[in-house]
């Protein structure tokens, strides 16, 4: 399994960034809000969010997109964007690295980088854990702390978190779960996203180990980063 | 007392008390679910409003770079437009300007307009805000009626930008030690905007426009004042780089960035 690695408040111009990796993938998401909207985009009673999904390189395609609309649905249920009516939280999510770029000469993805939306399991959870560190930087209220996790079921069915693309592709099916945190808890489904052929079975155990996961993360990750950036910006108050 | 706390944690400890438990800002009462959440990653904060009755106010304290202006704030703020009757202000970048009327000011009336212009920076407190309408200040003191402090910041002065949490702390905390040293090193007029804009001004050489009119004739004096000024502007600059160097430090470090942030000016 590997490691979650986070860094908060790297970038200076906005109001919260946070750069994470995992695995192969690395990722930064930057947080700027509340601010004026664009007149197209203000919501007359709660804030709009505008997410920008970027590739490590090249241009956005379907690909990105898909990767907005899922980031979307978690952060529509996670910000309390009836405290920021008329306002605009923009929130851009830049990869840095990813699988596809390790793997990108091999024979498998026969040198193209695209591959559609399938294989962006380890994307998608590092977006949406790395939007939980810019959001809390950012100051942004949200109702529940939340977490997300990429399982892969392999050839003998057993569970593999974070799984490189070699295994990816061996594998029968792979999920992006992603649990809001209530009380150091997982509690409630925000997202799953599942690909290949598995069943209802193996859903349901995927998601039980899923949600361990995600509270490990909340406990041994996120606490922890969040404690020593509070820790700092009171330092003066020691 | 205080303790970490994140989104999703469970304030019912606090909340489910038989006493009265004022809520203050970055805790929630969710309309759907009815329950009382803290809203930002941050230290959780009570403070007993009451003895007898245990009545306890709570919040959350964190810091954030967007300022969300609240009622009866005090914010430092740019004029970037007038309207036929009002300023446009900018209490930060990018985020929705405020309206600051032109008859929020003492003694103004429609002929007798506020000498203002655009770029200048304003001292004023949050009269209205609203999130679902534009946000007015006023350079006013409700009580008196008269300017209380408020109004347009002498451009002598040196306007920079702190974190919100500390900017909240040199404003409330009295105990605080950074002001106090700063007072033992120059003599300063200082004013805080909760927004994470602070205006310093050190010394106190008269006007460059009243010491013209007075000292025409003596080049000499001229002189004097001309090298009062510029020490004067050395010691704010040194002022504002010791307060922005005190965000990063613990408290009893205070006297030693006090001495880098002085170091090569004379003592006023």
């Amino acid at each position: 399994m590997s490691k979650l690695q986070v860094t908060l408040g790297e970038l200076n111009n906005v109001d919260g960034s946070a750069r994470l990796s995992v695995g192969s993938t690395k990722v930064v998401v930057s947080v700027t809000g509340p601010i004026e909207p664009k007149i197209r985009q203000e919501l007359p009673t709660q804030a709009s969010l505008e997410i920008i999904v970027r590739p490590s390189r090249g241009l956005s395609g379907t690909r990105e997109k898909t990767l907005e609309d899922l980031l979307r649905l978690v952060l529509q249920a996670v910000i309390v964007r009836f405290k920021y009516p008329r306002q605009l939280i923009q929130i851009v999510v830049q990869f840095l690295a990813s699988d596809l770029d390790k793997d990108e000469s091999s024979s498998e993805t026969g040198g193209r980088f695209n591959t559609g939306a399938s294989y962006m399991t380890n994307e998608l959870s590092a977006a949406i854990n790395c939007c939980y560190f810019a959001l809390a930087d950012a100051n942004v209220a949200l109702h529940t702390s939340f977490a997300a996790t990429s399982i892969a079921i392999d050839e003998n069915n057993a569970p593999v978190f974070n799984a490189e693309l070699p295994v990816l592709k061996k594998s029968l099916s792979h999920h992006t779960v992603c649990f809001d945190i209530q009380e150091k808890k997982a509690s409630k489904i925000l997202l799953v996203e599942s690909n290949g052929a598995f069943s209802e079975e193996q859903l349901l155990s995927t998601i039980q180990s899923a949600s361990v996961e995600c509270e490990r993360i909340h406990s041994e990750v996120q606490r922890l980063v969040l404690e020593k950036k509070i820790d700092a910006d009171y330092i003066w108050s020691k | 007392m205080s303790q970490i706390i994140l989104p999703g944690d469970s304030l019912a400890e606090l909340t489910q008390l038989e006493s009265a438990v004022t809520i203050g800002p970055g805790i929630y009462k969710s309309p759907r679910s009815q329950n009382i959440i803290p809203l930002h990653a941050g230290i959780l904060k009570e403070v007993t409003l009451n003895k007898k009755t245990q009545e306890k106010l709570i919040y959350v304290d964190s810091n954030s770079k967007r300022y969300i202006p609240q009622a009866n704030d005090l914010v430092i703020g740019i004029v970037i437009g007038t309207y036929s009757d009002a300023f446009k202000v900018s209490l930060q970048e990018f985020s929705m300007p405020v309206q600051l009327s032109m008859m929020a000011f003492p003694n103004a009336t429609k002929k007798n307009r506020p000498n203002i212009k655009v770029g200048q920076a304003v001292y004023a407190r949050v009269s209205e805000a609203v999130p679902e309408v534009a946000t007015e200040i006023e350079c006013i003191d409700p009580e008196t009626g008269k300017d209380g402090g408020f109004g347009a910041l002498d451009e002598a002065g040196y306007l920079f930008d702190v974190n919100m949490n500390f900017a909240r702390e040199l404003l409330f905390n009295k105990s605080s030690v950074f002001l106090e040293k700063l007072a033992s090193r120059a003599a300063f007029e200082i004013a805080i905007g909760i927004n994470g804009k602070v205006w310093i001004k050190c010394g106190a050489t008269p006007d460059p426009s009243i010491a013209k009119e007075e000292d025409k004739e003596d080049v000499d004096m001229d002189k004097d004042l001309t090298a009062a000024r510029v020490n004067d502007m050395k010691m704010t600059l040194a002022a504002a780089n010791y307060l922005i160097s005190c965000q990063y430090i613990e408290a009893a470090e205070a006297g030693e960035a006090l001495k880098k942030a002085f170091r090569g000016t004379t003592k006023a």
